[in-house]
């Protein structure tokens, strides 16, 4: 008897595992953005939730909150000041790996939300909190500020920013972005 | 007999596969392996024939050129970099050359060369040898050079062009794309050829624009990765990679974002301030200060025993309070970044955009 409980235990852990990796939509853009970026900042558990989160044109309308923003996440994988500190002078001499991949993460995005219409709310989220956060190292963080100004009357979303947030050298390097 | 045969024969295989050879006039050196050498091939003539339309408004009169084109760009760059050497070229022992009873420029050292504590054993992307060349035999007072060439190359400028080329100009994670041969990765190497080319570059105290550390502040703060001037290495890396970005037909959205996310960075590091506080912040990081400054000195007044931690503690708040107030005193007068003379000292030959194009042309012709 016992070996049948075991035995059940272990078909229905492997039914569950094998569901959770199936339901997974194989196509999702944002599943290759975390798989590209597994060394930068560890992805919290919830992110994986929201990986999975399906978008609709209804979701987009509303300014969609932290859970539901299915870019999010991905502010933990852009690059902070410590990240810099740590590399050697040879790393730093020219730009780092680490700002080029996160140049690249927001570059995905971009990319993503420019092909598919309704991705530009969360997309324009994630650069507004790329902007305003004053961990993320300031090369970074004046990409993301570039792309809200050029995307704002591209896009027609809305992005009111804190003044207090950013600072003169993120907005002064934003406009020297082509 | 036979013996004697092979080894000759396998002698000759070696030498044949490590032929150094020349492109546009630059001496590509056997120390750099041949994928990479098409490489750097490629890239000057794309940079060549670049027929350029949009440029940075900055970048003419920072290069100093007459026409922003490609036969000018590859002059500027023809100017600066004559000798390519690979990873594997060791700068030291066999290869080193010495002359004594050079008389070099009496003019001073850049005051952070001579506090210099690292030097760039390891290269990981690329290097001005040259311009290190001249500075270290300036300092030493002998004339430094290097075997290339089947001959002895001396330093008697910043400007002898000796650029030495790593792996990691090469590698795929440090580049924009997958695609070793994409105009994107194409504009990252070139910009790096840009940046170590302005190295060669300047005289006096900044002679060969070398690097300053960042400022208490700054994200790369303690690092020698940062320039207080407006056309130095960085200044130059950041305008060439935009006006070549502006004119790339074929970036995609991606390519683009991380060359602006290198752009950013390159200006990110030109900076005159010592650091990168805003007024509000020092106010409030003061006034912090102040209150655990007033809470020490009565704690010692009223335990006198007992209290070195704490006057040792009291010491280094009022030195961080006076490293606020100088800070404080620094952001109210207003500062930009000086915009230097790039002429590079000692003696130099100054080549023509009519030369250094024909020689790219002959070149061009054999490909
Ligand atoms: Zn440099």
């Amino acid at each position: 008897m016992k070996r049948i409980t075991v035995l059940f235990l272990f078909i229905l852990g492997i039914a569950l595992v094998s569901w959770n990796f199936w339901k997974r939509d194989p196509q999702n853009v944002s599943q290759d953005l975390s798989q590209s970026n597994t060394s930068m900042r560890p992805i919290s558990n919830d992110s994986e939730k929201v990986k999975t989160h399906e978008v609709s044109i209804a979701d987009t309308k509303i300014p969609s909150s932290d859970k539901q923003n299915q870019f999010n996440h991905f502010i933990k994988s852009l690059p902070i000041i410590d990240d810099l500190q740590n590399l050697s002078p040879e790393e730093v001499h020219h730009t780092p790996e680490i700002i080029k991949d996160g140049g690249e993460l927001i570059g995905r995005i971009h990319a993503e939300a420019d092909s598919d219409a309704t991705k530009r709310v969360d997309a324009m989220s994630f650069f507004k909190k790329c902007a305003e956060d004053e961990q993320i190292v300031t090369a970074i963080r004046a990409v993301c500020l570039n792309k809200i100004y050029k995307l704002v009357p591209v896009w027609k979303i809305p992005t009111p920013l804190s003044d207090s947030r950013i600072s003169k050298d993120v907005l002064k390097l934003s406009h020297k972005i082509p | 007999m036979k013996k004697i045969i092979g080894m000759t024969l396998m002698l000759t295989l070696s030498t044949a596969s490590e032929a150094r050879e020349r492109f546009a006039g630059i001496y590509l050196d056997s120390s750099i392996p041949a994928s990479q050498i098409r490489i750097i091939k490629d890239d000057l003539a794309y940079l060549y024939s670049n027929p350029i339309k949009d440029v940075d408004s900055e970048f003419q009169s920072m290069a100093e050129l007459t026409k922003v084109d490609g036969p000018h760009l590859y002059n500027w760059v023809y100017n600066r970099v004559k000798y390519i050497i690979g990873e594997e070229y060791k700068l030291r022992g066999r290869n080193a050359v010495t002359k004594k009873g050079h008389t070099f420029p009496a003019t001073p050292l850049p005051p952070s060369l001579l506090k210099r504590t690292n030097r760039y054993e390891r290269i990981s992307i690329m290097s001005n040898a040259g311009a290190e060349l001249y500075l270290t035999g300036k300092l030493a007072n002998v004339l430094r050079g290097l075997k290339l060439d089947n001959k002895s190359v001396f330093a008697p400028s910043p400007r002898v062009g000796i650029i030495q080329v790593g792996e990691g100009h090469f590698l795929e994670r440090l580049l924009i794309n997958k695609e070793l041969q994409s105009e994107a990765n194409k504009i990252k190497r070139l910009s790096t050829i840009f940046h170590e080319a302005r190295h060669g570059d300047g005289h006096s105290e900044h002679v060969g624009f070398i690097h300053s550390k960042c400022p208490p502040g700054h994200n790369l703060s303690g690092f020698d990765a940062c320039e207080a001037y407006s056309n130095g290495a960085y200044s130059i890396d950041a305008v060439a990679t935009k006006t070549l970005l502006l004119n790339c037909k074929t970036c995609s959205i991606e390519d683009k974002t991380k060359l602006s996310a290198t752009i950013a960075d390159a200006y990110s590091r030109v900076v005159v301030r010592s650091h990168l506080k805003t007024e509000a912040q020092l106010l409030e990081e003061m006034a912090t200060y102040q209150r655990v400054i007033d809470f020490y000195i009565g704690f010692i007044a009223a335990n006198p025993k007992g209290a070195e931690a704490s006057i040792k503690e009291l010491e280094r708040l009022q030195k961080q309070m006076k490293e606020c107030e100088a800070q404080l005193k620094e952001l109210k007068t207003p500062v930009h970044p000086k915009k230097m003379d790039a002429k590079p000292e000692g003696s130099f030959e100054e080549v023509s955009v009519e030369k250094s194009s024909s020689l790219m042309k002959s070149s061009l012709l054999r490909k």
